[in-house]
């Protein structure tokens, strides 16, 4: 099962591959920008809230922005690979049904494309962060990578629950969306988990979300995390990829007749 | 060697019934619709062995299960019963104007296809000419495919897949939108393409087609094959029937 899966995937690159690059050039298509949105967007967006908030509550915008900055960015990755996940196969429907191709590439595809897109994210990141803490830069900063790698699959298993999720039932894209909305309060992105005080810690201590964004968020500000953050992480996610796989393999034949 | 082998293929389809929390909370609102979860049998216990050299054309009325046919042999559809053996590459042609990306234009998703069919980028880049050539469609490859005719469409998809020189062409339907001249041009290629001792097996509604580019003909009705022979006889028969 794991093996033809995998294999699948294998035999199908060339396929996914063509699909990763289209899904970028068309994201920017007619735009004259082009692919420097992916580094406007989230450095304006960070610019924007990170100043209200740092009027509003009195925060130091050097410190504060960058943090806002590092958790939203792994952040959008995560929401756009659930948001994507969501119509992975219904968009696929005509090479679905028509084409001998392996269904499980479809997730990977929305995931790939997140995935760059985040990489341009932190491309804008670092940029912001140079300017406003230059000091911070250091060798622990390359803890970033494994942290990617970790919430990658968490990732990637997410968009495979979702489409298969939403395929059964279709209320569960709006239902997801809500859930999603509600976590984004409920992880400390735009706040610190001190800031939760200690009655409230328990909402960030039980979130697997706040222990898969950290290890991207706090490597990118150049923090070093304990070995037992990462090792729950990476818990976290291979469970999630596990659960994503099983059910895309589950109903591998029965995609094709849910369409 | 080529072979297509269904021993006692089976395919239940299960269909749901779409249900909303009104069906649930008023009694009563659903009276209209009294389709229920139920299963259809497309393909209904099928024996048939499809060798080298044969141009085999299904026939029968819609839901007949000609096209589900098709879907099992390419690998689509799982059958739910029976065994299955397929021996040789397939290339097929469904459902028109479908797997296409809509914004790229017509080279692009010659090369998506191709992918799709199974040959790798080099191949199907050293094809691309010969496709374009075949298809005739000229400059409007360099358009967005969401602007072509269902007939252009056809125009690719048909030349994208028999260019790949497959073991077992499936085609379903394909003459529908196509004009008389590529109609022609189409037929004298399937021809060509079982010269080479491969396995065609195409739906049509045509019975001139059946006639013309078959030596076999399969009269499906209901999931079961009916009457399987020479397209001459198993097309009359077919005609008598539906008078």
């Amino acid at each position: 099962m794991t093996k033809s899966f995998f294999g699948g995937i294998w035999h199908d690159r060339y396929i996914l591959t063509s699909f990763v690059n289209r899904d970028l050039q068309a994201k920017y298509r007619r735009s004259l920008l082009g692919v420097l949105w992916s580094i406007i967007t989230p450095l304006a967006l960070s610019v924007i809230i990170g100043t209200v908030y740092a009027l509003l509550f009195n925060q130091d915008i050097k410190v504060f922005i960058p943090m806002l900055f590092a958790g939203l960015t792994p952040w959008t990755f995560f929401t756009g690979c659930a948001e994507g996940g969501n119509t992975s196969f219904i968009y696929a429907e005509g090479y679905l049904k028509q084409l001998s191709v392996n269904p499980q590439i479809f997730p990977l595809r929305t995931v790939c494309v997140a995935f760059i897109n985040l990489l341009y994210g932190i491309m804008a990141f670092y940029v912001v962060f140079l300017v406003l803490q230059p000091q911070a830069f250091g060798p622990e900063m390359l803890m970033v990578i494994p942290g990617l790698v970790i919430m990658f699959f968490f990732c990637w298993g997410m968009a495979q629950f979702a489409s298969v999720a939403n395929l059964y039932v279709r209320d569960y894209q709006p239902l997801q969306s809500l859930a999603l909305q509600a976590l984004f309060y409920i992880t400390p992105i735009i706040y610190r988990p001190a800031q939760l005080g200690e009655n409230f810690a328990f909402i960030y201590q039980f979130n697997p979300l706040y222990y898969i964004i950290d290890v991207v968020k706090q490597p990118l500000l150049g923090n070093m995390l304990p070995v037992e953050h990462y090792l729950i992480a990476i818990a976290i996610a291979l469970a999630m990829f596990a659960i994503g796989c099983a059910m895309v393999n589950k109903c591998r034949w029965q995609i094709n007749f849910k369409l | 060697m080529s072979i297509i082998k269904l021993e006692d293929t089976d395919l239940v389809f299960r269909v749901w019934r779409e249900r909303r929390l009104k069906d649930i909370i008023v009694p009563g609102s659903n009276k209209f619709n009294k389709f229920q979860n139920a299963k259809v049998h497309a393909l209904d216990h099928i024996n048939l062995t499809i060798g080298e050299g044969e141009r085999v054309s299904i026939i029968g009325h819609n839901g007949a299960g000609k096209s589900t046919l098709l879907k099992v042999i390419a690998g689509i559809y799982k059958p739910t019963g029976g065994k299955m053996t397929i021996e040789g590459n397939i290339s097929n042609m469904f459902e028109l104007s479908t797997g296409f990306e809509v914004e790229q234009n017509g080279w692009d998703n010659m090369y998506l296809r191709g992918l799709m069919l199974g040959l790798s980028p080099k191949e199907i880049k050293s094809k691309m000419r010969e496709i374009a050539d075949f298809s005739e469609l000229g400059d409007f490859l360099n358009m967005p495919v969401k602007y072509y005719s269902s007939g252009m469409f056809v125009r690719l998809a048909f030349s994208t897949s028999t260019a790949i020189m497959p073991d077992i062409l499936l085609l379903d339907e394909v003459f529908a939108a196509g004009d008389a001249g590529f109609i022609d041009k189409a037929t004298r290629r399937m021809k060509e393409l079982v010269n080479v001792a491969k396995i065609m097996v195409i739906v049509t509604h045509s019975m001139e087609t059946a006639v013309d580019i078959c030596n076999r003909c399969i009269w499906l009705d209901r999931g079961k094959i009916r009457m399987d022979g020479d397209p001459k006889e198993v097309t009359r028969a077919y005609l008598e029937y539906i008078k």
